[in-house]
């Protein structure tokens, strides 16, 4: 007695159908990413450099994620000087007066794009709250 | 008593010729005892004045012209006494052969044997007797002064024999003057009434008288410039050989006093034995009293020596001294030690100055003696006196009592020095009193320097040799100024704690004239001194330490610093503030070892490099830092790195590393303080 022919899905199918999920998955999260760093151009700051030289940075513009952890003077004409934890270290940060509308408190975290001025202090060119 | 001691007066008077001006020992001329307490010694003058010098055997003192002096404390006496300590006995040939002669001689000599054969063979030994050494000659001048007395007699006896002469030429030429004075019968007589006539008849007779009474004249005058002559020729033999037995007697020649008297008495046979003609002599004597006198000067400091007290008379005295007539037994006690400070020395010693000192003196012995028959009892009493003295010293010899052996034995040596009890005295005899003398002048030159200590010993050992030594005497002033010595060691010693410099030198220098060998002055002195040293050595370490700013070794040794600069008020300043400066460090340190204690290694560190800051040279400071490093490197490290950065104006490095070291320890005051610097410098107008 003939038998009638079994059907069956191919493997390599399956296999072709993964690839794609991977590729997709993959894919969204890069363009996900970024699409939410805004200074993705901006080289991050280099904290152990700023720190054993920052003159050797004057004039250069970093971008720098840090948690606040002081406020250290403020200046109605220089702006706020807060400490900000970048990283394992802390480093100065002035804030300028044009960011005076924004609340700076201990424990927030910020996204800096940052000038080194001629005092090698770390300026802010730019700031958002993460 | 007075003829034991009047040849010392003769002695005194003949050799000396000299007046002793001597401050002497309280005391010393007090002669109460001699004198029953009537009247001082020095008041009284005596029958014979003060011209005699007489000596007071209460202290062994003679005195002239109100001066005393001592006559055993003197450099001269003890030396030639020791020489004669020293001496063989005079027992050889030639000794022997001397004291025979001199006793042949004073046997001929004797009452009942000076015939007139024995006479002349006295006289043949005395050029015998002189050819000895030990009678320097002097048996040769009495044969010269006999042989120029005899010599006088003759040329007496011939005046004598040629008077007689003279005394019948006179008688002659009386009667030829007679005769020639009446008229001869041939010539025819002249009428009463004839003037002319009878002034002729005298003229003749004065002529005829004329030659007569020329010879009655010249033989008168002769017969009485013979007297005259024989007169002079008498007084000046007498007179020499009166003048010679004196110089005997004076030098103690005793023997030849007797024999040369013995001598005068057979050729003065006339039985005048006084001196009267010597008297007058020396009175012609001249004395140039411009050219002053030689002086003995004798000085005597009784502060430290002790005092020179003789014995007294015991019984009923009576006489004055020297020469009055003391009934009393003269007890001698006690050793003199008034030998500290003595100076001896002569002064205004010249040609005129002794003649009229011998002059003085021979006017002052002839007030003493009147005949030459006392001038003899004295020469014998002095032999018998001296021979006993010389037993005597053997008795006491012989008991083991040689301070009064040694006493009779100089005494006797005074007196006798010439005669043959004394010169045959054996030498081991002698050398026994030798020690004793020696070691007793070593105890006088022992207590003259102070040294005590010898003294001491020499104080030991006479007790040991002599049990009749008195050494109360010696012995109280060595303890006397052994404490004082020590008095003025002990006041130097709290002058040298209190920094009294001037005070402790002066301690030391009296304690050192008091007792220069004094062991203890040695000893303290070094110790004195070695603090001294100390003290100079603890300044020069501490500039020394200052300069090097090594603080903590100062303050390790601050008691000898502080001790040390007592006396510099400029040098307790500085280790005033050092001193504080370290108790800061200290305090430090301990507050770093605390806080290490509690695991704040960073708090520790903190506080030592605060110190540290302040004193970087301390040694302890910095090896606490050190420790505490490495307790917490971290932290140092943030900070020296923000310090650095602050060098360097990289502020905002500086003050990242302010912030990083704060994060390792919150409580930091130097993380602190660099945040707010840097913080000023970059908000300069910050709120």
């Amino acid at each position: 007695m003939a038998r009638r022919k079994k059907s069956s899905v191919n493997p390599v199918w399956l296999l072709i159908a993964a690839g794609l999920v991977l590729v997709a998955f993959v894919g969204s999260r890069f363009f996900l990413s970024s699409g939410s760093d805004p200074y993705r151009t901006i080289s991050p700051l280099d904290v152990p450099a700023y720190m054993e030289n920052a003159n050797s940075l004057r004039g250069n513009i970093y971008k720098a994620e840090g948690e606040v952890s002081n406020s250290l003077a403020w200046s109605p004409t220089s702006g706020r000087l807060i400490a900000v934890d970048v990283e394992k270290d802390t480093v100065p940060v002035l804030v300028t007066p044009e960011f005076n509308a924004i609340n700076i408190q201990k424990g927030q975290k910020f996204r800096f794009v940052l000038e080194v001025d001629p005092k090698g202090v770390l300026k802010t060119r730019k700031l958002s709250q993460l | 008593m007075k003829t034991v001691f009047l040849p010392f007066i003769l002695l005194a008077v003949a050799v000396g010729t000299a007046r002793a001006q001597a401050q002497v020992p309280p005391g010393a001329g007090d002669s109460k005892a001699a004198t029953g307490g009537a009247r001082p010694g020095q008041m009284n003058e005596g029958f014979i004045g003060r011209d005699v010098p007489h000596f007071d055997p209460g202290n062994d003192t003679m005195s002239y012209d109100g001066k005393l002096w001592n006559i055993n404390d003197n450099r001269l006496f003890r030396a030639r006494f020791e020489k004669y300590l020293n001496a063989a006995p005079a027992t050889d040939t030639a000794d022997v052969a001397y004291r025979e002669t001199i006793g042949k001689m004073m046997e001929m000599l004797s009452p009942g044997n000076a015939t007139k054969a024995n006479q002349d063979a006295a006289f043949a030994l005395l050029k015998k007797a002189s050819q000895y050494k030990d009678d320097a000659n002097l048996c040769s001048t009495l044969a010269d002064a006999l042989y120029a007395s005899k010599n006088n007699i003759a040329q007496v006896e011939r005046l004598k024999q040629e008077n007689v002469l003279l005394e019948k030429q006179r008688a002659t030429a009386e009667w030829n003057n007679e005769v020639a004075s009446t008229a001869t019968t041939l010539v025819p007589r002249v009428a009463k009434d004839d003037p002319l006539g009878q002034e002729n008849q005298k003229l003749a007779r004065d002529a005829r008288m004329a030659r007569t009474k020329r010879q009655l004249s010249e033989v008168g005058q002769t017969i009485e410039n013979n007297k005259v002559r024989m007169a002079m020729l008498e007084m000046t033999a007498k007179g020499h050989l009166q003048a010679l037995i004196m110089q005997f007697f004076a030098t103690r020649r005793f023997e030849h006093v007797i024999i040369a008297n013995r001598f005068y008495r057979a050729l003065y046979t006339d039985g005048d034995n006084s001196i009267e003609v010597f008297k007058k002599m020396v009175d012609t004597l001249p004395v140039n009293k411009d050219a002053g006198q030689a002086k003995i000067e004798a000085q005597f400091d009784p502060k430290v020596s002790g005092e020179a007290k003789g014995g007294g008379y015991v019984g009923a005295g009576t006489g004055t001294n020297g020469v009055g007539a003391g009934g009393g037994a003269y007890v001698p006690s006690g050793q003199s030690f008034a030998a500290q400070g003595i100076k001896l020395g002569v002064q205004n010693l010249g040609v005129e100055s002794l003649v009229g000192g011998a002059a003085t003196a021979a006017q002052a012995v002839s007030k003493l003696i009147s005949s030459l028959s006392q001038l003899d009892g004295l020469a014998n009493e002095a032999i018998r006196d001296v021979n006993e003295g010389v037993d005597a010293y053997r008795f006491l010899l012989s008991k083991n009592e040689m301070k009064s052996a040694t006493e009779r034995l100089a005494e006797t040596f005074a007196l006798g020095e010439y005669l043959p009890s004394v010169r045959l005295l054996s030498r081991e005899d002698k050398r026994r009193a030798l020690d004793f003398s020696q070691k007793g002048n070593e105890l006088l030159a022992a207590l003259e320097v102070n040294d005590l200590t010898r003294a001491a010993k020499l104080v030991d050992e006479l007790q040991g040799v002599a049990i009749d030594f008195d050494a109360s005497k010696p012995l109280a002033k060595i303890e006397t100024a052994k404490t004082v010595s020590s008095m003025h060691l002990a006041k130097a010693r709290n002058a040298a704690a209190s920094g009294d410099k001037a005070a402790m030198e002066a301690e030391l220098r009296q304690a050192a004239e008091i007792w220069p060998r004094n062991p203890a002055l040695t000893e303290v002195g070094g110790m004195i001194f070695s603090q001294s040293d100390v003290h100079q050595r603890a300044i020069s370490d501490f500039d020394q330490l200052l300069s090097q700013k090594n603080y903590r070794q100062i303050y390790d040794d601050k008691m000898r610093f502080i001790a040390a600069t007592a006396m510099f008020p400029e040098k307790q300043e500085h280790l005033r503030k050092v001193l504080e400066d370290m108790a800061l460090v200290e305090a430090a340190v301990i507050r770093a070892q605390e806080v290490e204690k509690r695991g704040d290694y960073a708090g520790a560190w903190e506080s030592a490099e605060s110190a540290y800051r302040q004193f970087p040279d301390d040694n302890k400071l910095n090896q606490v830092r050190a420790n505490l490093t490495t307790r917490a490197p971290d932290f140092v490290r943030a900070l020296k790195q923000a310090e650095e950065q602050e060098k360097k104006e990289q502020l905002g490095s500086s003050l990242a590393w302010y912030l990083k070291a704060q994060k390792d320890y919150p409580a930091s005051d130097f993380a602190r303080q660099g945040i707010e610097r840097i913080n000023t410098q970059l908000l300069p107008d910050a709120k």
